[in-house]
């Protein structure tokens, strides 16, 4: 077997107003994982378009087995036997699991048809290989998004691609789904591939890698030997400064007040018999794995999906919200999950944004006061210290955290005197230092007599910030712990528990 | 430095481009034929875009709601007939008026029921209506036009200011003023602006998307009788064939003028330079020698090119957007 290597040699990209990479280069070795780590902004998905043939380097050339190429294209890169798999799934999801694996390279008999059987065999080989329970004629829109993106690696197995690319393969996954996915992803580095992996879980780089190459705003900061180092001085070098214990540093609010919301046997379409208490002040967390209903509770409370029988009380009064705009109304707000789809109108300003659930407290007779709406826009980027020149500029301008930061500003302004805030994955896609202050600023909210429920995958974060934790399993709870008692393996029991 | 920064802004402003191609277009033509900015040309032209003006208004807040509507001018045309047969069975103009804006509104309101409580893509819906309000048109006048009598009712289409200014088109320009200042300066405006940008974005922020696009449905149901009621006065006559193709026309101004056509942006003075190029262009071909068969041509070609100019400036969007967000 060729030993295979690929080489980054000095590349160099721009885009307008900013300098995504400067100069990077490093070397991939055959049959090792190597990971790529950097907060947001410190251009590792820009490398992986680089080598894919998505966009051209303005210097620098990529080597592979010492060969210079320079892809113009996503086709000569998989020509040149690259894959990079993607975190948005390329798949064709009303076709099968046979037919996308070798979408653009079916087996045609002699009449030009397609040989089924062949088709079939082949994929099942494949299949079979690394051990996968799904058969090849399945529907891939049909299956789960773990299997998803086992049929995409196939995909880049059958194309019998020597370099394959990783981009945050296990952000949708289950635990469970990313053992299955890591077994995979090992068996390719016993073939000898170059294997590419970027990541935000630290547990996952020390589980899966060889080497680290660490970025930092288009650099290459260090380059390390997983089994040399630690995760201490993974975050530093990440950071470029030690941000020490972000959890120890808390200032936490130690007074928890009243019963403000009350959940009695709720049940929807999608979960049953849910049950909580939140007190003003308070962190409530919400624990549990991918699919687990929590975010579908807290879309029933708030008005945005139909409930079928229970109760909720806010300050002791039943209410039922029959569309959010109910709920906001009555101080409830809620950041959800996918902050470009579902929380920000990207095309509009920050002060848009910001100003949209409190629009008839800034109207000033028939029309809305411009300087109220300002002065609500600047007070937020003051106080969440956003970055941005002015609250004019368009929300998609913003980086990830700035983004999370303008959703905060909307929902605890002082107009909209939020009761309650609902935080639904909050630290998703952000860079470790803003992790740390959004942090701070749950905490900030719970002193202001806030109720918090903080909906969280990631385990640490969950145990750290949080009052209490509710644990939810297969649409129902399974726990409730406070933070005293809770463990990482606690909470996993109860998340897994049937 | 400062001027500097004044001039960039200006630039990179889309009307200010649409306001320097409309000065080529009229130039060019005034080179090529001397009476082209003559009154009674300008008259002309203004005289020619009213309807595709007014329909613009109620069709430009819909797509600035993220929402299409093909059937404005088929209920303009339907506008047009209902205020003739109330003027001749005698209702004095006012009320008959009054009248047909509330049925523009009924049949508006149509369009919100198949889109917001049948879920039909507004495409196909308001194409749907737009294919029965223009069928039951022929079905109830023959296909014949109708004369209207009651004489103070044309005045309305008839009178000018400054023997250059029509009534119709000033109540366009007003009407463009009175949205164009309710988009950007009321709740409810704004709510527009917030739908269509991203609807469950609105959504979950308080915003009732579907009682929005309801309301526009409505509205611009209504503002389409305006079209057929001045066209009607005009004409002095009804007639089943008016206003009708005016509907895609008022589609390409509002997207020449800046509406992009995924929603969340654009002005109503953008429309307006949108609609005063539409019809400098279309007049210019006239006045050129064309033959008027070319005019579809014309109007075809200039949507087109809006949908060009549209994909570009989507697409610089998505760059900024790219170049912001994808580094990590």
């Amino acid at each position: 077997m060729v030993e295979q290597s690929l080489e980054f040699c000095n590349i160099v990209k721009s885009f307008p107003g900013v300098k995504a990479l400067k100069g990077i280069s490093f070397r991939a070795e055959g049959g090792r994982i190597c990971a790529l780590m950097g907060e947001n902004g410190a251009g590792k998905s820009t490398l992986l378009k680089i080598l894919s043939g998505d966009i051209q380097p303005d210097e620098g050339c990529l080597k592979i087995n010492g060969e210079e190429h320079h892809f113009l294209s996503p086709h000569q890169s998989i020509k040149s036997s690259v894959s990079v798999i993607y975190q948005e799934r390329q798949l064709v999801p009303s076709l099968s699991v046979m037919e996308n694996i070798f979408l653009e390279d079916m087996p045609v008999g002699k009449l030009g048809f397609i040989n089924m059987t062949e088709l079939r065999s082949k994929t099942q080989e494949i299949l079979d290989t690394f051990g996968l329970p799904i058969a090849p004629t399945d529907t891939v829109g049909w299956l789960s998004v773990a299997y998803q993106q086992m049929v995409e690696i196939m995909k880049a197995y059958r194309r019998d691609s020597n370099i394959i690319a990783f981009d945050e393969p296990t952000a949708p996954l289950t635990d469970k789904e990313i053992t299955i996915l890591f077994s995979l992803i090992k068996k390719l580095k016993e073939k000898g591939k170059v294997i590419l992996y970027v990541s935000h879980r630290m547990a996952e780089i020390f589980q899966i890698s060889d080497d680290i190459v660490v970025l930092k705003d288009g650099s290459l900061v260090k380059t390390l030997l997983t089994s040399q180092t630690n995760e201490g001085e993974l975050v530093k070098a990440m950071v470029g400064r030690d941000i020490g214990d972000t959890y120890a540093n808390l200032k936490r609010n130690d007074k928890i007040g009243d019963v403000l919301l009350e959940v009695n046997n709720l049940v929807t379409d999608y979960v049953d018999n849910v049950s909580f208490k939140l007190h003003k002040g308070e962190v409530l967390g919400f624990a549990g794995l991918i699919g687990a209903g929590r975010t579908e509770v807290m879309r029933a409370i708030f008005g945005a999906d139909p409930i079928r029988s229970g109760e909720i009380r806010l300050e002791g009064k039943p209410v039922r919200f029959k569309s959010p705009s109910e709920a906001v109304a009555s101080g409830i707000a809620l950041c959800p999950e996918d902050r470009k789809e579902q929380g920000l109108v990207l095309k509009r300003s920050i002060t848009d944004n910001v100003s949209i659930p409190v629009l008839s407290k800034v109207k000033k007779g028939l029309f809305l006061s411009r300087k109220t709406e300002n002065d609500m826009a600047m007070n937020a980027v003051r106080k969440y210290s956003i970055k941005t020149p002015s609250a004019d500029k368009q929300v998609m301008q913003l980086s990830g955290g700035n983004q999370q930061k303008v959703i905060l500003g909307r929902w605890t302004s002082e107009k909209m005197a939020t009761k309650i805030l609902i935080l639904d994955e909050p630290t998703k896609g952000i860079d470790v230092g803003t992790k740390a202050e959004v942090y701070q600023m749950v905490c900030d909210f719970a002193k202001q007599g806030i109720g918090v429920i903080f909906i969280s995958s990631e385990l640490t974060e969950v145990l750290n910030v949080c009052d209490n934790i509710i644990v939810m399993h297969n649409r129902h709870i399974t726990g409730m712990l406070t933070r005293e008692e809770a463990t990482e393996e606690l909470v996993l029991q109860l998340a897994m528990k049937d | 430095m400062i001027r500097n920064f004044l001039v960039k802004k200006v630039v990179r402003n889309n009307n200010f481009t649409l306001v320097l191609t409309l000065f080529v277009v009229l130039f060019v033509f005034q080179m090529i034929n001397k009476n082209y900015l003559s009154l009674g040309n300008i008259r002309n032209i203004l005289n020619q875009a009213f309807v595709m003006g007014t329909l613009s208004v109620g069709i430009g807040c819909l797509l600035i709601c993220g929402k299409a509507d093909l059937s404005s001018g088929a209920i303009g045309m339907m506008g047009g007939l209902i205020v003739t047969f109330l003027l001749n069975w005698g209702v004095p103009w006012p009320l008959a008026v009054l009248i047909t804006l509330c049925a523009g509104a009924v049949m508006g309101s149509l369009n919100a029921f198949f889109t917001n409580v049948l879920n039909i893509m507004p495409f196909i819906a308001t194409l749907g209506v737009s294919s029965v309000i223009a069928g039951l048109g022929q079905v109830f006048t023959n296909l014949q036009d109708i004369p209207i009598y009651n004489k103070s009712f044309w005045v309305l289409g008839s009178k000018n200011f400054f023997s250059t200014l029509p009534l119709p088109f000033l109540i366009t320009m007003v009407l463009l003023l009175a949205y164009g200042i309710i988009l950007k300066r009321t709740r409810f405006g704004r709510q527009i602006y917030m739908t269509g940008g991203n609807a469950s974005a609105a959504r979950l922020a308080g915003i009732n998307p579907k009682k929005i696009s309801t309301i526009l449905y409505i509205n611009s149901g209504a503002i389409a009788t305006i079209a057929g009621i001045l066209t009607a006065s005009r004409m002095q006559t009804g007639s089943p064939t008016a206003v009708l193709s005016y509907n895609l026309d008022a589609i390409t101004v509002g997207v020449l003028g800046g509406i992009s056509f995924t929603g969340g942006t654009g002005s109503m003075s953008g429309v307006f330079i949108g609609i005063l190029l539409f019809n400098s262009f279309k007049n210019g071909l006239v006045i050129a020698g064309l033959d008027s068969y070319y005019q579809p041509v014309a109007s075809g070609i200039l949507l087109i090119a809006a949908l060009i100019l549209d994909f570009y400036r989507e697409r610089s969007r998505l760059k900024a957007l790219r170049a912001h967000e994808k580094l990590g």
